[in-house]
């Protein structure tokens, strides 16, 4: 049973400071850190991802992981910015995160006629699905959704929201408002300034 | 009126490269070139060249492109110092380029015991050796830069899914750089092709059996074709081989096009 800990842990990025943030979060717990823009949510998932500097202690089931390179670290990131990896084929591009496709997640997010197609030629909207894909598929423990229903219809937000719902590991998404309708994130963290 | 001030300097820059060119070709003519082409020893001289000029680019290519990525991602600690060292070819006189790898293989180099095993003097790889030489700090420059223009937003996800670095660069960065490859290749192919100054020391003609006997590098070709004969064979040679260079420069324009 996958446990996140996440203890004092503070970001900087130049002048720019989040934290001290403290969270426990359990296997299949949603978490959402929201804020208005600036307020340093992706600046919190780059920390946790290694990118930036940090202090503080990150663990997984008690695995100090704050100093591991960031793919070992088994953190999945999805970025805010809605683009696919160019020139790569949707396949091979989920083939980064596994070598088997799970087709499950393919019907759900119903992409299968992307396969083919390269990240270039999607639209903001499939590259999210795409991206989404990938990060359900991979074998990673936590998994961070930035701004993950951002560019998306509303049968697509559903959609996806079905998936972070069922899903069994530890899923932090941002987004810009608390929303109450998403009450499937049980715990919050707040990022703040300064 | 004030901002065609600003294109004057352009159209002057203009000027300064292409009136040299147009004369060239206009004082050479279409016989001339033609005459230039039926010269076996100059086609020879060529096909040496371009085929030296490509081994460069494609060591270039090899190298210079994961040596460029480890720099702009800082992948070593003394990237800043490694950086200028690999920069320090431009300002190196290619006469002295030439004469460096010349005492760097030669019995007198305190590292002979292993560079006797390789034979820069009037060799195919002493050509290869001293164009990417001088070729490859170019090559490095260009494409560092556009690694750090790079969004690195897509090595991040792909690295998050559990890829290592060297996974990401093969399956992610490279497919998306093809076309920058193949772009400033081209820089370094022209580079490669018009050196002179090492070529004319190191390797002032080439056997590579069964190719090529005694073939001159194209550059020292016209180079001993204007010290012995004059000004007229040199000017053929010299539009022929502007021409083959404009019209290889077009067609991987248009391959690097394709690739992006």
């Amino acid at each position: 049973m996958s446990k996140l800990k996440i203890s004092n842990f503070t970001v900087y990025r130049d002048s720019f400071r989040v934290g001290p943030i403290d969270l426990t979060a359990d296997e299949g717990c949603k978490v959402l850190v929201y804020g208005p823009n600036g307020s340093g949510k992706t600046t919190l998932l780059l920390g946790m991802l290694g990118i930036l500097k940090t202090s503080g202690s990150l663990s997984i089931d008690g695995e100090e992981i704050s100093s591991l390179p960031v793919e070992r670290r088994k953190i999945a990131y999805q970025p805010a910015s809605p683009t696919a990896v160019p020139k790569l084929t949707v396949r091979k591009i989920l083939r980064l995160a596994s070598p088997r496709i799970d087709q499950d997640i393919i019907n759900e997010l119903k992409i299968d006629s992307l396969l083919d197609r390269t990240g270039d030629e999607l639209s903001a909207g499939q590259a999210r699905l795409v991206q989404l894909a990938a990060v359900f598929m991979g074998k990673a423990r936590v998994i961070l959704l930035d701004e993950p229903f951002s560019f998306l219809s509303q049968e697509h937000r559903e959609m996806v929201y079905e998936l972070i719902r069922k899903e069994r590991r530890i899923v932090i998404a941002t987004a810009q408002e608390r929303d109450e309708r998403f009450d499937l994130f049980v715990s919050l963290a707040r990022s703040q300034e300064g | 009126m004030k901002e065609k001030l600003l294109t004057i300097p352009l159209y002057l820059t203009l000027a300064i490269f292409i009136v040299p060119v147009l004369i060239l070709f206009y004082l050479s003519g279409i016989n001339g070139i033609l005459a230039a082409f039926s010269s076996w020893g100059f086609v020879e001289s060529l096909a040496l060249t371009f085929l030296a000029a490509v081994a460069a680019t494609a060591l270039n290519a090899i190298l210079g492109t994961p040596v460029a990525y480890s720099l702009a991602r800082k992948l070593l600690k003394w990237e800043s110092s490694a950086y200028d060292l690999l920069l320090s070819p431009i300002s190196i006189p290619h006469t002295v380029v030439g004469i460096m790898l010349l005492i760097t293989f030669s019995p007198i180099s305190p590292i002979y015991f292993i560079t006797k095993y390789m034979n820069p003097v009037n060799t195919f790889f002493g050509m290869v050796l001293a164009m990417f030489f001088v070729s490859a700090p170019i090559y490095i420059m260009a494409m560092k830069e556009y690694f750090e223009r790079m969004d690195q937003v897509h090595e991040l996800f792909a690295m998050s899914l559990g890829n290592d670095r060297l996974t990401t660069f093969m399956k992610v960065v490279l497919p998306m750089s093809y076309g920058s490859i193949m772009r400033v290749s081209m820089i370094s192919l022209g580079r490669a092709l018009s050196e002179f100054g090492s070529l004319i020391i190191l390797t002032y003609t080439v056997t590579l059996a069964p190719l090529f006997r005694f073939v001159s590098p194209a550059t020292v070709y016209i180079w001993y074709n204007y010290e012995t004969y004059g000004l007229l064979p040199a000017l053929r040679y010299s539009s022929a081989m502007l021409l083959i260079s404009m019209l290889l420069t077009l067609f991987l324009y248009f391959i690097s096009k394709r690739a992006e």
